[in-house]
């Protein structure tokens, strides 16, 4: 990348957006909030229009996925429920849904390369595989003693690994149907007082599933959450760190979001204090990242274009914190926003 | 108009007769040193009574919509979901699980509206009731209750707070009270250093020593203010009663079973021997839990948090009702605030005195029941809101104290012991 990568326009919502991505094909963003809503923007045209929200989902919608078939979308909510979806149409109705497909939160999904395979796991502390065409149940693992925060599918297919609130990471073998391994990241998980925190909050295969990232904070106080926003290479062999980048004074918060562009280099999206949220392009072998923007507030999600050029950071609006009540003019109690903020990374993009 | 809350006039009536009580007051300088005192003819009934408290404090601020008044699936109602609880309609977050089983032994308020949004200023003014500004430090509950009601016959100290962190005899509780009502507070659990007397020295020299340092005291208490001495003496007191009851503080003498149901952790372990400090005769125990105030990452806090408080506070009520202690003793669950409802850019709730909740139970309350409601996404109270000083009168009298009739006497000048332009919230009163 030889350019800083431009802001073509802001998007604004009027609710919060935990999760934005792109259908494959791009012509539709998708995001999921905390308002049960899976919302759409057709992105085909000059202008981004927003089309009918897919409804349905109970609670917070913070995971889906979308499968290579180019058609469906995989979503899960924070009251267990798990759904297939046509990505287009004027009012999509689910081609599958499973309402209790976990006890509560569904805290991550990922789908298999192929798109396949389904793998989700919660506050109930099971992974559980699903077949992506039917919803039909396919594993199920017990192991974890913790709430486990994230999930990744290797792009062989053939084992998932899942990371949890006290940074224990576990291998599950698909075709031996058991665990495999374990290992725990010690740093990524804090107790004070009461309190756990940190945890890992990003499992992804990399490099042709030789690497296996892991991500959040290595935390250092409890009650705001403080951390050190954390990305961990691992050897997916050994399980070893291969290299350890970390974003930020020790009172910032996690990564929130990241993903691999084709130029060789992580997108990275974090949370913090009030106008402590940045994204970053860190090249993997490097220590420092190459790029830093510090001008969104809490940038909780960022979603990359297939055209390779256009993505989307979900940030937030500003004075998105604050004790006691805001209101309007008319004395209506205002919740916060997710402005989404369109970027490009071609010079001559307009 | 709500008409649970008791009427001005009933306040009136209740202030003459406090007023023509105080003709008695040199008797009252007589009973309990100089500041702070209660008219003699209403502690001398205090005295009888045998009601206990143990306050549960969440410091920072528990979030309402985590726990007490949840409103799953709004814009504001967060991740989690409700589960009904033991008595019909009622819903509590699916955090509070043990809880919810007992819920049928607890009231809870879901329409606190105070006034501060802030720590530092907020914790001691809901811990102190907010009463009206007479230019005078109050007590807080605790110190408030060691004086009114006074040491039961265990002797034991009055006032007790368990915390994490440090302990020492905190005075600045007692307010105008003096320094005597201040909080013995027992550090990380732990009881004062030095508790146990040496094998070094013998039983009957001991007992020479504390004479000799009795009779120091009574000659420096002479030539000084009275209630600083009385304070100094004081602990000195608290300390040898409490080598007589070294066994609470044995956690071998707990069972395994009981650790566990409580929780392995600070706030488990201390509401156990909060419940062994009452069980012993301790009049008002406070737990301390700290760390609440979750302004980042408040879902994942609570989902750590909450389950705490649930196990705590369930074995404590499973234990209380189960020993007959629930006539006995005043449980409150609560915190200087609640948190807001909109959810920040960190993942965070901030300070919310708008509209939250707290939780009681035992002595003198009506159970099973919710008084007050917030409207549909959490963000204002929906019918009477109550101030701390109405929870205050409904505690006083949860008690027994009659919080119209009974008055501090700060020198000659009278001070009802709650809010006087507020009154008991009657629903909650059994």
């Amino acid at each position: 990348m030889n350019n800083e990568p431009r802001e073509l326009r802001v998007i604004e919502t009027d609710r919060q957006v935990c999760l934005a991505r792109f259908s494959r094909c791009g012509n539709y963003l998708l995001t999921g909030g905390y308002d049960a809503t899976i919302r759409r923007w057709d992105f085909s045209g000059e202008e981004p229009n927003e089309i009918a929200p897919l409804l349905g989902h109970r609670g917070w919608v913070q995971n889906f996925a979308t499968l290579p078939d180019g058609e469906t979308l995989v979503s899960a909510d924070s009251w267990g429920g798990l759904c297939a979806w046509p990505v287009a149409g004027e009012k999509p109705q689910p081609k599958w849904k499973n309402d209790s497909a976990h006890d509560g939160w569904i805290r991550s999904l990922a789908a298999s390369d192929d798109g396949q395979l389904i793998a989700t796991a919660g506050r109930d502390k099971m992974v559980r595989v699903w077949s992506a065409a039917d919803g039909k149940l396919l594993h199920e693992f017990a192991g974890h003693e913790h709430d486990i925060y994230s999930l990744g599918v290797h792009p062989g297919g053939k084992a998932v690994v899942s990371g949890d609130l006290m940074g224990n990471l576990k291998h599950w073998d698909l075709e031996a149907d058991k665990l495999s391994r374990e290992v725990r990241l010690e740093k990524m998980h804090f107790h004070d007082n009461i309190q756990d925190v940190g945890g890992l909050r990003i499992l992804q295969f990399h490099d042709d599933g030789k690497t296996l990232l892991c991500a959040g904070n290595e935390p250092t106080k409890a009650g705001r959450s403080f951390g050190i926003p954390t990305l961990r290479q691992l050897d997916w062999d050994s399980l070893e760190e291969k290299k350890l980048h970390q974003f930020g004074p020790d009172k910032n918060g996690f990564i929130f979001d990241l993903h691999w562009h084709a130029d060789g280099y992580f997108m990275i999206v974090t949370s913090g204090p009030p106008g402590a949220g940045m994204f970053l392009f860190q090249r993997p072998e490097q220590d420092e990242p190459f790029f830093t923007h510090t001008k969104l507030f809490n940038t909780h999600s960022l979603a990359p274009h297939p055209d390779g050029f256009r993505f989307v950071v979900a940030a937030t609006n500003r004075q998105s914190q604050g004790n006691g009540a805001v209101l309007d003019k008319e004395g209506k109690y205002l919740g916060n926003s997710s402005p989404l903020h369109v970027f490009d990374l071609r010079p001559d993009a307009a | 108009m709500n008409t649970n809350r008791c009427k001005r006039w009933e306040h009136d009536i209740s202030r003459r007769r406090v007023l023509g009580a105080m003709a008695g007051g040199a008797a009252g300088l007589a009973l309990g040193g100089l500041g702070g005192m209660v008219q003699p003819a209403v502690a001398e009934e205090l005295k009888k009574n045998d009601k206990q408290v143990l306050l549960i404090w969440l410091d920072g601020g528990m979030s309402q919509l985590e726990s007490w008044d949840p409103k799953p699936n709004t814009q504001f109602g967060g991740p989690y979901r409700s589960i009904p609880t033991s008595v019909p309609g009622l819903h509590f977050s699916e955090l509070l699980p043990r809880v919810a089983k007992l819920a049928h032994h607890l009231a809870i308020v879901r329409s606190m509206k105070t006034e501060d949004p802030n720590h530092s200023s907020g914790v001691p003014k809901i811990l102190r009731g907010h009463p009206k500004n007479r230019g005078v430090t109050y007590p807080y509950f605790g110190s408030a209750v060691a004086k009114l009601l006074g040491p039961t016959d265990s002797g034991l100290p009055p006032y007790m707070w368990v915390k994490p962190g440090s302990g020492g005899f905190i005075s600045k509780h007692a307010g105008f009270l003096g320094a005597k009502y201040g909080a013995l507070a027992l550090g990380g659990g732990k009881p004062p250093a030095n508790l146990v007397r040496p094998e070094s020295i013998a039983k009957e020299h001991d007992e020479a020593r504390q004479e000799l340092r009795e009779r120091f005291n009574r000659r420096f208490a002479d030539r000084r203010r009275q209630a600083n001495s009385e304070a100094h003496s004081y602990v000195y007191d608290v300390a040898q009663t409490l080598m007589k009851h070294e066994d609470l503080f044995d956690e071998a003498t707990l069972p395994e079973k009981d650790k566990d149901r409580y929780g392995r952790h600070d706030l488990g372990q201390h509401t156990l021997l909060a419940r062994r400090l009452i069980e012993a005769g301790v009049r008002f125990v406070q737990v301390t839990s700290y760390g609440w105030d979750t302004h980042g990452d408040n879902f994942n806090a609570h989902a750590s948090r909450v389950p705490k408080v649930d196990e705590a506070v369930s074995s404590l009520l499973e234990d209380l009702d189960q020993r007959g202690l629930m006539d006995r003793v005043l449980v409150i669950v609560m915190a200087e605030f609640g948190r807001t409802p909109r959810i920040n850019g960190s993942v965070g709730r901030d300070h919310w005195p708008n509209a939250w909740s707290l939780a009681m139970g035992g002595c003198g309350v009506n159970h099973g029941l919710v008084v007050g409601e917030t409207n549909a996404d959490g963000s204002d109270v929906k019918t009477e809101p109550y101030d701390i000083g109405h929870m205050f009168h409904t505690w006083y009298r949860a008690l027994g104290i009659n919080s119209g009739h009974t008055e501090y006497m700060n020198g000659t000048q009278p001070l009802p012991i709650a809010h006087d332009d507020l009154g008991a919230v009657k629903e909650l009163l059994s």
